[in-house]
């Protein structure tokens, strides 16, 4: 699928490695980055809050897509590490009276630090068994939460998180939120996708691919995962802590185990190994979940006889039939069909 | 010493409950090679079906438990034809996501048909009295329990000795091309190792309904069951069972005893930290086998 442009040549290393390698990518790069940061005027304030949220989750599906679509590091943990971010960021705000714009990197090297100690494990853990301390890490978190620093979290009652501020200027609105969102998730995407060409992200796909071959390659591979893990939960913790100063409430509810599941999930829907598969996967996960949020009461009040069971059920049974239709009709995901679509557009008047 | 014998005695009968939800994630893996991690919504509808046959339509007692067990065997074949066989030959996490999936759409059809009310089996089945063997408090529940895992696991390991069929699984289980190889029907041995499994997950439901009731609460017995199966080993079933009594136990004695002091969730989070710690201790499980990989 590396199908290139007809007559585009590289003379230059620098033009071979480039991303955006044509002057119709550039165009189209600028005129998606334009058209992201003008959404406020065509949206409403519902779907712009919907955006946040889409924009949080891409940030935290980079992160599983490092992990798991690129080293293979199964994670069943990822809400937990997300929700550590969120409460990192919010302890900081809340107690120490930190501007956000501290917090929020310090919420994903916290989060990135749980991850390196949860991390530790894949020194002989490997493959299937990651299972084990990426769930632990799952409930681990909680039990920190709701236990242990009880006293700072206040529990399951939850935390308040402010609205972060800049020189005066509070983030309190959708519009001005969503532009910090978009602003962030857009360095993140970039910082992920050049991350994923660099020494580190081979040594990751190497280890994806065969983990004992890498080694005898030379590449250290405890080394690898854990920088694996640390990254994919840096990425975690900034879209917990994001989405966290967006409701400006947390309690651990919000990150039950069936997110844990639904990152992978989806992120198989969106296709794994590929940075646009990620994107692919928030929106896919973020927009069904609004449709069904929609689809729903309107359901529930023609069927008068469910008492309301549909509202809370419809969004589980959808979500598990659409990513079982995706499995067993596109199992390599939505990325895959826009690659084909890629390819297809740039060989358009001909078959191939 | 007397709460130290209660406390180990649930944590028997728990683990039990523990170690057969594991059992049908073991004997899957075995067969198929897929990470079964549905036994939550399993659980579900097995317990929510049988609940429906002995409750709700009132049936007679054989009638309904045979009822369940048809529905049971319905559960398990439309699960492995319908949404497990197309995934034959497919990266083997798209299975286990649809495994995952497979538990979600189970939770949320059992949460439309029977709604969140906790759903009570019936007196003889929950209701059953507490008898004292020397001064030791033991619901007679757990004690049927013991009794009946101990019963269908060695059933089990029976059919996986003296059957055809459980040969042909044992077979498939070693390598399914040699299996197609002496002409069998791989594909019948899949549809069977999920009914057994949906069979297991029945007499697991019945226990865990009777003991604490029916609710969506149900399926962090499917989580334990995973991780149960995880931690003695995947391909394992005695390793199942020592791993399920082991968490049992660590869950009820830390429940006991270390409630006052670390707080209350820590009944819930003790075998976590406990499976965290072996997984550097022994990363293929306590019994899994231990690969030698070549390149």
């Amino acid at each position: 699928m590396k199908g290139r442009p007809c007559g585009v040549f590289d003379v230059k290393y620098s033009q071979d490695k480039a991303v955006l390698r044509t002057k119709t990518h550039w165009t189209l790069f600028i005129l998606f980055l334009i058209f992201l940061f003008t959404m406020p005027l065509y949206l409403n304030d519902h779907l712009l809050s919907l955006g946040v949220i889409i924009g949080t989750t891409v940030i935290a599906m980079f992160g599983v897509q490092i992990m798991v679509g690129y080293t293979m590091q199964i994670t069943l943990g990822h809400a937990g590490f997300v929700g550590f971010g969120a409460y990192v960021s919010a302890l900081l705000t809340h107690h120490l009276g930190w501007n956000f714009f501290f917090a929020l990197p310090v919420a994903g090297l916290g989060a990135a630090m749980y991850g390196l100690l949860i991390g530790t494990s894949t020194v002989r853990c490997k493959g299937l068994y990651m299972v084990i301390p990426t769930i632990s890490a799952h409930f681990i978190f909680f039990y920190l939460v709701n236990e242990v620093f009880k006293k700072w979290t206040f529990g399951a009652e939850g935390i308040e998180c402010a609205s972060p501020v800049l020189f005066g200027f509070v983030f309190d609105t959708d519009v001005s939120y969503f532009y910090l969102v978009a602003f962030i998730a857009v360095i993140m995407g970039i910082g992920a996708k050049n991350l994923v060409r660099t020494k580190t992200g081979r040594a990751f796909v190497a280890i994806r691919d065969n983990d004992i071959s890498a080694e005898v390659m030379g590449i250290d591979i405890f080394r690898y995962k854990l920088l694996s893990f640390a990254i994919g939960n840096f990425y975690a913790g900034i879209g917990g802590a994001l989405w966290g100063h967006y409701v400006t409430y947390i309690n651990t509810e919000f990150f039950p185990i069936l997110d844990t599941v639904y990152y992978v999930a989806f992120l198989i829907v969106g296709g794994l190994g590929t940075i646009m598969g990620a994107v692919f996967a928030a929106f896919f996960w973020r927009l069904l979940g609004e449709g069904v949020n929609y689809v729903a009461p309107v359901l529930d009040s023609m069927l008068s006889g469910t008492g309301g069971n549909i509202v809370s059920s419809m969004g589980l049974i959808t979500f598990a039939v659409v990513t079982m239709l995706f499995l067993i009709f596109e199992p390599r995901g939505i990325a895959h069909r826009w690659e084909l679509f890629k390819h297809s557009y740039r060989l358009h008047p001909f078959n191939y | 010493m007397n709460t130290f014998v209660q406390l180990f005695v649930s944590g028997i009968a728990i683990g039990l409950i523990y170690a057969l939800a594991a059992l049908g994630v073991v004997i899957v893996y075995k067969a198929t090679k897929v990470l079964n991690l549905a036994p939550g919504g399993l659980l579900l509808i097995t317990a929510y079906l049988s609940w429906m046959f002995l409750v709700q339509l009132k049936l007679p007692v054989v009638l309904a438990i045979i009822a369940s067990i048809a529905a049971a065997v319905l559960v398990g074949w439309i699960v492995e034809r319908f949404a497990l066989r197309p995934l034959i030959g497919q990266p083997i996490l798209a299975a286990i996501i649809l495994t995952d999936m497979i538990w979600f759409f189970f939770r949320g059809t059992s949460f439309l048909f029977w709604g969140g009310n906790p759903k009570m089996f019936p007196t003889w089945l929950a209701g059953r009295p507490t008898v004292f063997i020397g001064g030791i408090g033991i619901p007679e529940i757990m004690i049927w329990c013991i009794i009946l895992c101990a019963l269908t696991i060695g059933g089990l390991m029976a059919y996986f000795k003296f059957t055809r069929s459980g040969l042909a699984m044992r077979v498939t289980a070693e390598d399914v091309i040699v299996a197609e190889n002496l002409g069998i029907k791989t594909t019948r041995v899949f549809s069977n190792t999920w009914i057994i499994c949906l069979l297991l997950f029945l007499v697991t439901a019945f226990f865990v309904g009777a003991i604490q009731g029916i609710s969506q609460d149900l399926d962090f017995v499917g989580v334990y069951g995973v991780i149960v199966a995880l931690l003695g080993g995947l391909e394992s079933f005695p390793g199942a069972i020592i791993a399920g009594l082991l968490i049992g136990i660590v869950q009820s004695m830390v429940g006991g005893y270390m409630a006052g002091i670390l707080g209350g969730g820590i009944a819930e989070t003790a075998p976590f930290i406990v499976m965290f710690l072996v997984s550097f201790w022994r990363p293929y499980g306590f019994f899994g086998l231990e690969r030698i990989e070549r390149i």
